[in-house]
């Protein structure tokens, strides 16, 4: 198959790859200096994650209709929630523990709370849509969907990028990720965007974004997805030949493949030309 | 046994593992060591100080470069040799060594990762099993753990710790009248001491919104020092780009020893020089050149090794399998083939994980 024609793009820390209408680029740097950390947290309200490459990105323009969609660390942080319960829905697995032998040491008197967030730093966010024409809006669709049978052929990968957008151990309690990945074949480009979250003896989460166009066609399609079970259930599935080796739990990959979907909506947009 | 210690320290020099008898050797001579020490050891200046170093062997060595070697320089480490690196065996084989053949010239302090259910999510039970086949070597490292000491004092005017300060702590001698000898407990003063952090917003304690743990503002830090005598608080724990951070007015530093962490951060990294005259200097360094560019063979132990241990040593893998070599950590690696993002187990073709659905 002889797509349109290609070229690869890599420039002080920029790689991609030009195809088509299309151009598709993935940046990546060191995390946030402190003086950049303490800008963003002071513009997010929420302390930010310990690993931040704030000023990675992955993006896609479609240079005809001027659609662009960019996959950014920050604006994906401002989506987490920071409202009044955000840090009561999860708690670590010991925190009842906790607070009960702190009642018992007279420690009841501390009960400032840091500003509360959802200090897994759950986000739903799906990409930032920075398109110049304002009518380049993603909209449901019942129609369209992403072809499986497509992504499924060994068609050559002319561009392959993983990238990092954060991450958090929280506080040595497990894992918060962000990331995406990206591969292009001649016929087509798939993008996942994935929030990956585990925290130790609690539970699994997993909101996954993926972005998929055939090229030539007319729309780009994007499938949201939620999965989430608890620690207990995941660990439980682990072979048995592992035997106390933990390591497949911090394997996202596998443990999202365990993990039972809760929703999912497609949406897409049409890609008219100005 | 007739234990030849610098042949074991040369050896782990040269990253050669020590055989399990060996290590289980060193581990019960270095219990035996630790048990007389108090959970407040008191030392002398001139002494430089490392924070968290997990498992990142190469920039151990790079710290022994520039800062000198054991016995002319004298260590204090403050824990978080273990997990997420890939050299973990290695590392806290050759501490616990260096500690056993210089006892007065080396200082161990437990953290938070010195600990046997951290280990077994976080990277030290898998690379131990990996590298010997069984969980032994874990065992009788993790049974260390539990002897550890949980504070240093400088010249009585620096309070050294791996986490921060405890409500349930005013003074030194609280401290010093706790039982340590044992797994690192989920809450009390023992818990507090290994995981809070510092919270230049604030004054007071705080509980953290995840349910457990705590942060101290300034006024705690002005009241411990005064009631101590002591006039700097110095930890580890928290990742600093810069690979150090100072607060609270330099009454409380932060020192971070893994630069390039988890081979992604970009970050620097930093050893804590003290001086007779009191005098701290950070002493600020990259990523060690071996941790950019692996050889073949690292590669190839890092790809068998990767699966489960949450670290990207290489940049990226051409679907050919082919290294693509990496910028060095200066200007920026944030790359990083996240085992998290491999499918295939021990399979060697890079080709099938790129076929992502």
């Amino acid at each position: 198959m002889s797509g349109p024609t290609h070229k690869l793009i890599n420039n002080n820390g920029t790689k991609g790859i030009d195809i088509g209408d299309w151009t598709i680029l993935s940046h990546k740097t060191s995390i946030l200096s402190s003086n950049e950390i303490d800008t963003a947290s002071a513009d997010l309200g929420i302390p930010i994650p310990e690993m931040i490459f704030g000023n990675n990105y992955l993006s896609i323009e479609h240079k005809k209709s001027g659609f662009k969609l960019e996959f950014k660390a920050l604006p994906a942080l401002a989506m987490v929630d920071q409202s009044s319960t955000s840090s009561d829905h999860i708690k670590v697995s010991y925190a009842r523990e906790w607070f009960d032998k702190r009642s018992m040491a007279n420690q009841e008197h501390i009960t400032d709370v840091v500003k509360p967030y959802d200090w897994t730093y759950s986000t739903r966010y799906s990409g930032s849509n920075v398109s110049t024409n304002n009518a380049l809006e993603f909209r449901p669709t019942t129609e369209e969907s992403i072809d499986i049978e497509q992504l499924k052929r060994p068609d050559p990968i002319l561009f392959y990028d993983e990238n990092i957008l954060f991450e958090d151990e929280l506080a040595d309690n497990g894992t918060a990720l962000l990331t995406t990945k990206m591969r292009v074949m001649p016929g087509c480009f798939f993008i996942l965007l994935r929030f990956f979250l585990r925290v130790d003896d609690v539970l699994f989460r997993v909101y996954d974004t993926r972005i998929y166009h055939r090229l030539g066609a007319p729309t780009v399609i994007r499938e949201c997805s939620t999965r989430e079970s608890s620690y207990k259930d995941i660990r439980s599935r682990i072979p048995r030949s592992k035997g106390d080796d933990l390591s497949l739990l911090l394997d996202s990959n596998w443990v999202s493949s365990q993990l039972p979907e809760q929703e999912s909506f497609v949406e897409s947009v049409q890609l008219v030309a100005i | 046994m007739v234990l030849d210690l610098d042949r074991c320290i040369e050896s782990l020099f040269k990253r050669q593992l020590l055989a399990e008898s060996v290590i289980k050797e060193i581990c019960e001579r270095t219990k035996e060591l630790l048990m007389n020490e108090s959970n407040v050891v008191h030392i002398n200046a001139p002494v430089t100080v490392v924070g968290d170093i997990h498992g990142q062997f190469y920039d151990l060595l790079e710290i022994f470069k520039i800062g000198g070697y054991c016995p002319d320089t004298n260590y204090l480490f403050l824990g978080d040799y273990v997990d997420r690196g890939l050299y973990s065996v290695e590392t806290m084989s050759i501490l616990t060594c260096l500690k056993l053949r210089y006892p007065d010239r080396v200082q161990l302090v437990r953290g938070n990762h010195e600990s046997r259910a951290v280990t077994q999510t976080y990277g030290f039970y898998t690379e131990c099993m990996k590298k010997y086949g069984s969980p032994q070597v874990w065992h009788y490292f993790t049974d260390l753990f539990d002897y550890l000491t949980l504070s240093v004092v400088i010249d009585n005017m620096i309070f050294c710790v791996h986490g921060g300060l405890s409500p349930s702590i005013h003074t030194i001698d609280q401290i010093k009248v706790m039982d340590r000898f044992k797994e690192i407990p989920h809450e009390g003063p023992m818990a507090d001491l290994v995981w809070s952090d510092p919270d230049p917003g604030r004054e007071e304690f705080a509980v953290s919104p995840r349910g457990a743990g705590y942060t101290f503002g300034s006024l705690v830090v002005e009241k411990f020092l005064h009631e101590n005598g002591m006039d700097h608080i110095l930890r580890a724990h928290q990742l600093c780009m810069e690979g150090f951070q100072v607060l609270f007015d330099d009454q409380l530093s932060t020192v971070w020893s893994a630069p390039n962490y988890c081979y992604r951060c970009g970050n620097l990294a930093s050893i804590l020089e003290v001086g007779v005259d009191g005098e701290r200097h950070f002493n600020v360094f990259e990523a060690a050149p071996e941790n950019e560019r692996p050889s073949a063979a690292e590669v190839q132990r890092a790809a068998m090794f990767a699966n489960g241990i949450p670290t990207g040593l290489f940049s990226g893998v051409g679907s050919n399998g082919a290294m693509t070599s990496s910028p060095a950590a200066g200007n920026g690696n944030g790359n990083g083939a996240s085992s998290f993002l491999t499918t295939a187990g021990m399979d060697p073709t890079q080709d099938a994980i790129h076929y992502f659905l």
